[in-house]
């Protein structure tokens, strides 16, 4: 037994020493929205995650206009569930949270949530920005407006040069974009490709999905917010041609932002990707090799959009005002040039689109494209689409149908009627 | 001084002779019972009871997290029962547990005792070797199984192409998910698991053992009689949290199957259905009814568990 | 125990020295994996085969972590957190499993499965809820919040229960009543003594559960100063790309010092389970 003194001896002296830090007080760093600091200062709390790139312009708002700015960084879904708990149970959100495009479709279901920026005067702002991307933030009867434009994701075609070479395809970009004129045209270089090459076309049939369904007119929902998945013939084009893919065997089969894509990417499984401005990142790290093979020009029967954020103004924010100046400045044209300057985040106000340290940007990656140039025009072209509070679960379930033929476990037909009658039971509860 | 020597469960009035000066043995036992149990009553009323009331209370409601929440009774209950995903979570999971459950314990325990042979060398570093997974971070064990269970690129078809085999889609097929999410479970758990029971095997008086092979009993037999019965209570500790830990499962299935549990909904369990209604969905009412059907599940099942357990005992 | 009569290259030796050769392998290689990746380019994952020896990279990837998060700090916080819940759940958890295992008192048959029933809440839904209380009570970005409601937990009582009642015969409390013990001594100074293997891997098994819990501390701590290390950490998840060989040198940095410790007391911790027994 007196080996165990020591033990008791251990526990005593760690409850003790607890005690203590009890006693101490870990005291709660008070940083919910709408605080002033002792000597005045208005002091707002910011939700971003990583890699938004405005920080720097966020504290040197702050410095210039006396403020106090605290800004919180989470992953960027735990920013997105945060912001949702705190909203739900009525406490903690920030005076200032960035919302992701998927995101700001909930929130929309719940206005009252946020400051109407309409109120704040962001009518004054509308001209600068896209139009199809300030709609996003409005809610359908567009009366109220959530969020300032951050960054966008229009998307372009990147392609393999040499595999298009091999294949005896045209490789100057220009000359590219002329021979894909329409998806058609995309299906039938891409059984060239796979009769002479051997390889894919496509990395993912999801990826030419989702490309083609947001080119309509409408996606998911009508003007009046009626779902209308089952009747648009927009929908039904982009499943028929992603089923094209897969039983022509255009497609390499792999699922986007997974282990073995990245693998598939460096090994040149697939000669082309339909991607968003932002995925140049993911290409030149996952396969930095591949440098100076890929080029990139526009798609066929125009752009698409895949992403970009806003900043939005939660209501418990005692500071609103503070808030949409600070948003007002960090997102205007001038400062939105800089971070495409320093982060090569693409803007969301075309009228910097001409300006020089835009279009003279060339990617050494990308064969030396004009990368901004091309999405610039992309970013023109894409159309306002009216999303809904359930997109994100429609997009989910659509892409479902394509992966499960995909793995073989379902006919086009099969998949489509499965999804149809999942689609029509989870919306009605 | 109080006498107390026959204190035998549930006979102490029987046994505890008058005494004026001292207090009543079971008095005091209810004292110190109630005192020293205490602290997790406590801490369970001030942060668990409210949130177990108001699941239950929310499970009536139709709630879009952010919007107004309106009444409807039994409603989404009813739609549970309905619902052919939710039987499909049930399925999966009790598909999963199974067959990561039941050989990873048995496994365990012959991990646990080949660590308590006494002729083993390097018993601490083995030892600690078979606790490791459970320290390592999930987002290398995501990668790491990415890398083996991939179509395309992964170490496993690798190797079965090695053997003249076709590729298999893991992630494709409820096959292959069950088995992938399973085997990610055992690497994790099973040494945690073979530490806990050689915590128990250490506590087993060696004469027992000794007395036993003077008896001329095999090993066998010693296992059987003597390790078996001794450790009985670890036994059932651990395969009742293995059912709880197992009726719960979420991390692996979200990370191996990713948002929605694939195209088939091959890896979406309970707990991971009520995630995505709660968080994804925002429907709050329908995955606290969820919440309460899983709770109830599990409790269903840890009586099955303790009635099997119990008679694994009266057995021998 | 001598065994008479098995050579040490016996068949079943061997065996049993394979096993634990191929379960050292497997559990090691994810942790290798970690510092090949943490010290390559993120590409590295992509190669096939995939990079099997570290790279060069380690301290620019190191570099990028600790300029992308403050790395100490959210050390600093895990440890504080982990500590104290390990220390508060040893004690409490003992104790409970002392009064559930030995001491008669009425009701305690009701009281055990009720402690066993709270283990069967789905965690997930309890997340708003709970919010709610810590928002009330101020401890939104205080470790409190992450502490206080661990400081006991359903497992480790259930844990303790199952331990003493397999492991102190209810004559040893008998006899030590006959000499006058009450009973926190009988708990103190009788029963703890002799559950040091229980509570070593109570204590291993805590302290690794805080360490790499993230759905609670997630929601609750927001303010740099006051994360933990696995919060520290999924900030190093870019929205639009993830940079594997950062955050795989993070994660592998933030496992060495559990490691040393865990390393430090395996000598209490898991070697102290043979010299614990009792008998």
């Amino acid at each position: 037994m007196k080996r165990s003194i020591g033990w008791q001896k251990f526990l005593l002296l760690a409850l003790s020493l607890l005690l203590l830090i009890g006693a101490a007080g870990c005291k709660a760093k008070d940083t919910t929205a709408g605080e002033e600091t002792k000597d005045g200062k208005t002091k707002l709390t910011i939700w971003l995650w990583p890699g938004m790139g405005i920080e720097d312009q966020i504290k040197q708002y702050a410095k210039e206009n006396n403020i106090e700015v605290d800004i919180q960084l989470s992953e960027f879904a735990d920013v997105h569930s945060n912001l949702t708990t705190s909203l739900a149970a009525g406490s903690g959100a920030p005076d200032i949270s960035a919302v992701e495009v998927k995101g700001i479709d909930k929130m929309k279901a719940a206005p009252d949530a946020f400051y109407n920026l309409y109120d704040l005067g962001a009518d004054e702002l509308k001209d600068n920005y896209l139009d199809w991307k300030w709609k996003q933030a409005e809610t359908p009867d567009g009366k109220n407006l959530l969020g300032i434009p951050t960054d966008i994701g229009p998307q372009a075609l990147a392609y393999r040069v040499d595999l298009f070479e091999q294949a005896g395809l045209p490789t100057d970009r220009e000359e590219v974009a002329k021979m894909l004129q329409t998806w058609d045209d995309y299906i039938k270089a891409g059984e060239q490709m796979k009769e002479k090459t051997g390889k894919a076309m496509i990395d993912s049939p999801n990826g030419i999905y989702a490309v083609i369904e947001g080119q309509g007119n409408e996606k998911y929902y009508d003007e009046d917010g009626n779902v209308i998945v089952k009747d648009n013939p927009q929908i039904k084009k982009a499943y028929d041609y992603a089923m094209q893919t897969i039983e022509k065997d255009l497609t390499a089969g792999f699922t986007q932002f997974e282990g073995e894509w990245g693998s598939g990417m460096a090994n040149g499984d697939f000669a082309t990707v339909l991607a968003p401005a932002w995925m140049q990142l993911n290409i030149m790290n996952n396969a930095p090799d591949t440098k100076g093979k890929w080029d990139i020009t526009l798609l066929p029967e125009g752009a698409g959009n895949w992403g970009g954020s806003f900043l939005t103004i939660p209501k418990e924010s005692k500071n609103a005002e503070e808030a949409y100046k600070l948003i007002k400045w960090v997102l205007s044209p001038e400062q939105q040039l800089e971070t495409f300057k320093s982060k090569g985040l693409m803007p969301s106000t075309p009228g910097i689109y001409e300006d020089e340290a835009f279009t003279s940007y060339t990617s050494e990656f990308f064969n030396n494209a004009p990368t901004a140039k091309i999405y610039g025009e992309a970013a023109k072209q894409v159309k306002p689409i009216v999303e809904g509070p359930d997109s994100i679960q429609i997009e989910e379930i659509m892409g479902d149908a394509v992966e499960r033929v995909r793995d073989g476990k379902a006919t086009p037909d099969k998949s489509w009627k499965t999804a149809m009658d999942q689609l029509e039971r989870e919306l009605s509860r | 001084m109080s006498t107390n020597v026959g204190v035998e469960k549930g006979k102490q009035s029987l046994a505890v002779p008058k005494q004026k000066r001292f207090t009543k043995q079971s008095t005091k036992d209810n004292i110190s019972g109630y005192l020293y149990i205490s602290p997790f009553f406590i801490l369970f009323s001030i942060f668990g009871v409210f949130p177990i009331f108001y699941t239950a209370y929310i499970s009536f409601f139709k709630w879009p997290i952010l919007g107004a929440k309106e009444f409807v009774g039994i409603q989404n209950y009813q739609m549970l029962f309905t619902d052919p995903t939710f039987w499909k979570a049930l399925g999966n999971t009790f598909s999963i547990w199974v067959i990561s459950t039941i050989p990873q314990l048995f496994l365990a325990l012959i991990l646990a005792v080949i660590l308590n042979q006494a002729f083993l060398k390097g018993k601490q570093f083995f030892r600690l070797a078979a606790f490791l997974p459970n320290i390592t971070s999930l987002v290398a064990v995501a990668i790491i199984f990415d890398a083996i269970f991939g179509e395309k690129y992964g170490i496993l078809n690798y190797a079965l192409s090695v053997f003249g085999l076709d590729p298999f889609n893991w992630k494709g097929s409820y096959f292959g998910t069950h088995i992938a999410i399973a085997s990610m479970v055992m690497w994790r758990w099973m040494g945690y698991n073979a530490i806990i029971y050689l915590a128990a095997l250490q506590s087993i008086p060696k004469d027992l053992y000794e007395a036993a092979t003077i008896d001329g009993a095999s090993k066998t037999q010693q296992f059987f009689k003597i390790t078996i019965p001794m450790i009985r209570p670890m036994i059932i500790f651990t395969v009742i949290l293995s059912t709880i830990g197992g009726m719960q499962i979420f991390t692996e299935p979200l990370m191996f199957s990713g948002g929605g549990g694939g195209p088939l909904k091959q890896g979406l369990t309970l707990t991971f259905y009520l995630y995505e209604e709660a968080f994804v969905r925002n429907s709050f009412g329908y995955a606290s009814a969820i919440a309460w059907v899983l709770f109830l599940i599990i409790i269903l099942f840890s009586i099955v568990n303790q009635f099997i357990t119990s008679r694994i005992k009266s057995a021998d | 125990m001598k065994e008479v009569g098995v050579k040490w290259y016996s068949p079943g030796r061997i065996i049993v020295y394979a096993v634990l050769v191929i379960m050292t392998f497997l559990s090691l290689f994810p942790f290798y994996w970690m510092l090949v990746i943490g010290s390559n380019h993120t590409s590295a994952i992509n190669k096939f085969p995939p990079a099997m020896v570290p790279g060069g990279s380690f301290i620019e990837n190191a570099q990028k972590v600790f300029s992308n998060i403050d790395f100490f700090a959210a050390i600093g916080n895990s440890v504080i957190a982990s500590t104290a819940i390990t220390v508060t759940v040893l004690f409490f958890s003992s104790l409970s499993g002392f009064a559930f295992a030995k001491l008669h008192f009425k009701g305690r048959k009701f009281w055990f499965l009720f402690v066993l029933a709270t283990m069967m809440v789905p965690a997930q839904l309890g997340i708003i809820p709970q919010y709610m209380i810590m928002s009330k009570l101020g401890w939104i970005n205080s470790l409190n919040a992450v502490v206080i409601p661990s400081m006991v937990s359903a497992f480790g009582v259930f844990w303790m229960r199952q331990y003493i009642s397999a492991t102190i015969p209810d004559e040893l409390i008998d006899a030590g009543r006959i000499d006058g013990c009450s009973n926190f001594r009988l708990y103190w100074s009788i029963t703890l003594p002799s559950i040091r293997p229980a509570l070593a891997t109570l204590g291993l098994i805590t302290f690794m559960g805080v360490w790499n819990d993230f759905l609670w501390p997630l929601v609750v701590l927001k303010e740099r100063s006051v994360q933990t290390i696995q919060i520290a950490l999924r900030t190093l998840n870019g929205a639009y790309y993830t940079d594997y060989a950062m955050i795989l040198n993070g994660t592998f940095l933030a496992t060495l010092p559990i490691l040393i410790v865990f390393l430090l007391f395996s000598k209490q911790f898991i070697a102290g389970l043979t010299e614990g027994s009792i008998k």
